[in-house]
């Protein structure tokens, strides 16, 4: 019986402690526009710009994030590719996003696909989907997606996947009200990952 | 012993549960959270919302009033009048959504878009303000206006806002016509609400 618990309590350790290789976070196009035009806005007087039915959406394609493992160094000291990394090694990532500076009264909401970008090497062939995406559904709409909190210490999980990813096109939707200024403003969006040993 | 052995797997076993499952919201503050294995970056967006200025007078669009001019109060010697209190409409409401561009305060102004035929007057008064289900700043001109085909002020000064949609939110309008000449209004006439 000892044995056991100390398997377990093995386990649990390994399953927590164990070394997680390092990567890098990508996050292309330094910015990207969330325009509204008269066909998205409110059309009949006495109600807010958020009951109407066009809200703002941005186009999937105008922000991709990608997650790759680092270069390093083998046990021999050996050169190890970033590609031989992500090739060998398969962790969980998981993505929380938070904004800063968001513009008042604005409910911004963002959702991706299922197994949306590309598996990292594109080499590999993933037969069993074991590399796979997958939205959060927790808190999301019918249409997937997930209320974005402007508070880094609420940071909201949209979806995770398991191993290397690129371009993995993330979809924003804004529903300003009137009461949200007019004109031109920006907030930065924020894209934290945290790996975990399957 | 075997109960406490039980009870120590399954402690064990919630927390191997514990790191096998994921959270839903993160601290993205503690650098903790994702410094092993993981990262944080960040990119800007650009918002940009138009300015918006719908009026309505509700019920919409049902919102003509009649002021019949043969009344059955009618009295020989007296002018055919519309204007008594008795016979002032106060069915008519005014809705409004608005979002100020370049924090420049709009006004809500009203007209007709012809000329009143001479004798016969229009008074048009916000007799009641009410919001349900609406926000904006309330700022009317309570003093009743004799209507022209020039702008007039029926609601001051105001910022963002809306007031809710349909009859019995927004402005409550009071018409009364003083038609001592006994004139018709023309054919298409209208009275135009902007907000400007």
């Amino acid at each position: 019986m000892k044995k056991i618990l100390l398997i377990a309590l093995l386990l649990c350790f390994q399953i927590g402690f164990a070394q997680v290789l390092n990567g890098t976070l990508t996050v292309n196009n330094g910015s990207f526009n969330i325009t509204q035009d008269a066909f998205s806005s409110v059309t009949e007087a006495g109600l807010d710009d958020t009951d109407s039915e066009g809200r703002i959406e941005t186009i999937p394609q105008d922000n991709l994030i990608g997650f790759v493992l680092n270069d390093s160094t083998g046990v021999l000291g050996a050169p190890v590719t970033s590609e031989q990394n992500c090739t060998s090694a398969v962790y969980l990532y998981q993505v929380y996003i938070h904004t800063t500076g968001a513009p008042v009264n604005a409910v911004i909401e963002a959702r991706t696909q299922t197994d949306s970008g590309v598996v990292y090497p594109p080499s590999i062939v993933d037969i069993l989907n074991l590399r796979s995406l997958t939205p959060n559904t927790v808190g999301a709409d019918a249409d997937g997606y997930i209320p974005i909190p402007n508070n880094a210490s609420q940071a909201q999980k949209v979806f995770e996947f398991r191993g290397c990813r690129t371009d993995i096109p993330i979809q924003f939707r804004v529903s300003p009200s009137v009461l949200t200024p007019g004109g031109n403003s920006s907030f930065q969006v924020f894209y934290t990952i945290t790996a975990t040993i399957l | 012993m075997i109960n406490r052995t039980k009870h120590l797997l399954f402690s064990l076993l919630l927390l191997t549960a514990m790191f096998g499952f994921s959270q839903e919201t993160l601290n993205a503050n503690d650098p903790n959270s994702f410094v092993l294995g993981g990262g944080q970056g960040n990119n800007q967006a650009n918002l940009t919302l138009i300015p918006i200025s719908i009026v309505d007078i509700e019920p919409d669009p049902e919102n003509g009033i009649s002021f019949g001019g043969i009344g059955t109060d009618l009295e020989a010697g007296m002018p055919i009048s519309g204007g008594s209190p008795a016979g002032a409409n106060e069915e008519l409401w005014l809705n409004f959504t608005h979002r100020v561009d370049n924090f420049q305060p709009k006004r809500i102004y009203v007209k007709s878009n012809m000329l009143i035929p001479n004798g016969l007057n229009i008074t048009i008064q916000i007799i009641n303000t009410v919001s349900i289900g609406g926000n904006f700043p309330a700022n009317p001109n309570t003093n009743p206006i004799l209507l022209t085909n020039s702008d007039q002020i029926i609601v001051y000064d105001f910022g963002s806002g809306y007031t809710g949609d349909g009859v019995g939110t927004g402005y409550q309008l009071r018409y009364t016509i003083d038609n001592t000449s006994g004139a018709s209004l023309p054919v298409g006439f209208q009275i135009i609400y902007s907000i400007q």
